[in-house]
């Protein structure tokens, strides 16, 4: 017998098959083990998926939290241009030109509070912030007030914002806090003449061109540059 | 339904947790894998437990197998192989429990009992060196290549062939077939 012929014999003796019904009652063994124990490639794979979920939840929160933590912070500060794109991001996702301007003029309210929290601590920026408020002005004063549906809101945000501006005012330099009421004068000459008789009768001493009391108490060069810069006769 | 896929089919999914795809494996390769260590064990209580514990180590560790580096027998006989040095070093390393139930029908064990053909190849090879018997068992009786063969064991081709040949050599004279 060759060497061939004696592997192919010896193969076929040595070979033994379990029965099906023997195969169902090993593979119930192992079932019962199975069972109670998920693959590692299930771990893996749940794994996997718990993990990109997390992430997704971690980069959600931490976006949401870091536009929140942004929505207090003032130019110079690393948040503030967070703030700006969310708010860029709210105008964004309106779907109308007016919807967009009503969000236009609610965040011309943060400007100007802006503006009062950094006339101590950081006048330059200060100034850069009123730059930005008085050319919004410049352009979207005439179309909020053309617009019916803004006109009302624009003249109620104006007027808060010349509270916080006045206030503003109050405690800055002189040379910004002459700036600030060049820019509320010039809000008035921007606005009707009907609502500047009511802020004339609801504002006492404060007039266009005139000063309030509390101007009376400012350096003198400031009420004549005020004076000389106003609109009114 | 997946008795049709073929085996890197079913591991893939396996791999997403399905227990009848391994189920599937495990009807394909039961024989295999249990003559394995029915011939390289003195018990064939022992080879059952063996058996059993490769195909849980499959379901454990198959996220770890990667079809790039070999077939799905390759690395499932090398679990084999490991199991078996770990056995032949006396580590107790048996997922399951030995003998908590009998899984074998008494007509299946007798049968196997009494062929004496099996039990004299079994004896012959239980004289063998576990290398040479490994050998035998890997490429004659599970018709693995050398390459395969010197994958599983981590020999070269070289030092299998010549095993196989020394391995052939002693059984021939030994055993009348």
């Amino acid at each position: 017998m060759t060497e061939e012929e004696f592997i192919r014999k010896l193969k076929k003796e040595a070979r033994f098959t379990h029965s099906g019904y023997q195969k169902e009652i090993l593979w119930g063994r192992l079932q019962a083990y199975i069972d109670t124990t998920p693959s590692a490639g299930f771990w893996h794979f749940g794994f996997r998926l718990a993990y990109v979920v997390a992430v997704a939840f971690v980069v959600l929160f931490a976006s949401a939290g870091v536009t929140f933590a942004s929505q207090n912070s003032l130019p110079g500060e690393p948040l503030y241009p967070v703030k700006r794109w969310s708010e860029e991001a709210v105008i964004f996702v309106k779907f109308d030109e007016t919807a967009r301007n009503k969000a236009r003029i609610e965040f011309t309210t943060r400007r100007v509070h802006e503006v009062n929290d950094l006339v101590i601590q950081n006048p330059e920026k200060a100034e850069e912030v009123l730059d930005e408020y008085e050319s919004q002005m410049e352009d979207y004063t005439s179309v909020y007030m053309d617009d019916p549906n803004l006109s009302e809101d624009w003249v109620v945000t104006i007027t808060l914002n010349r509270e916080v501006l006045r206030k503003a005012a109050d405690e800055a330099p002189d040379n910004i806090k002459l700036r600030i009421r060049i820019l509320i004068e010039k809000e008035y000459s921007n606005l009707p003449d009907e609502n500047n008789g009511e802020d004339q009768e609801n504002e006492e001493g404060f007039t266009k061109g005139e000063s309030t009391e509390e101007d009376s108490t400012q350096p003198p060069d400031t009420e004549e540059t005020s004076e000389t810069s106003s609109p009114q006769p | 339904m997946s008795k049709g896929l073929e085996d890197k089919d079913l591991v893939k999914e396996v791999k997403s947790g399905s227990a009848s795809a391994l189920q599937t494996l495990y009807m394909r390769h039961l024989d295999a894998i249990y003559r394995y260590f029915f011939y390289q064990t003195k018990d064939k209580f022992l080879a059952e437990d063996l058996a059993q514990d490769v195909f849980i180590r499959v379901w454990r560790a198959i996220d770890h197998y990667d079809e790039k580096k070999g077939s799905f027998t390759s690395w499932m006989y090398r679990i084999a192989h490991n199991l078996l040095i770990d056995h032949y070093r006396g580590k107790k390393s048996l997922t399951l429990k030995e003998g908590i139930e009998a899984s074998y029908t008494e007509d299946w064990l007798e049968k196997l009992d009494r062929s004496d053909k099996i039990q004299k190849i079994k004896g012959e090879l239980d004289n063998l060196p576990d290398d040479y018997r490994e050998v035998v068992v890997l490429r004659f009786f599970e018709d693995m290549s050398v390459e395969e063969v010197s994958n599983i064991m981590e020999k070269s081709e070289e030092n299998v062939r010549v095993i196989q040949h020394r391995a052939i050599r002693k059984l021939r004279e030994k055993i009348k077939l």
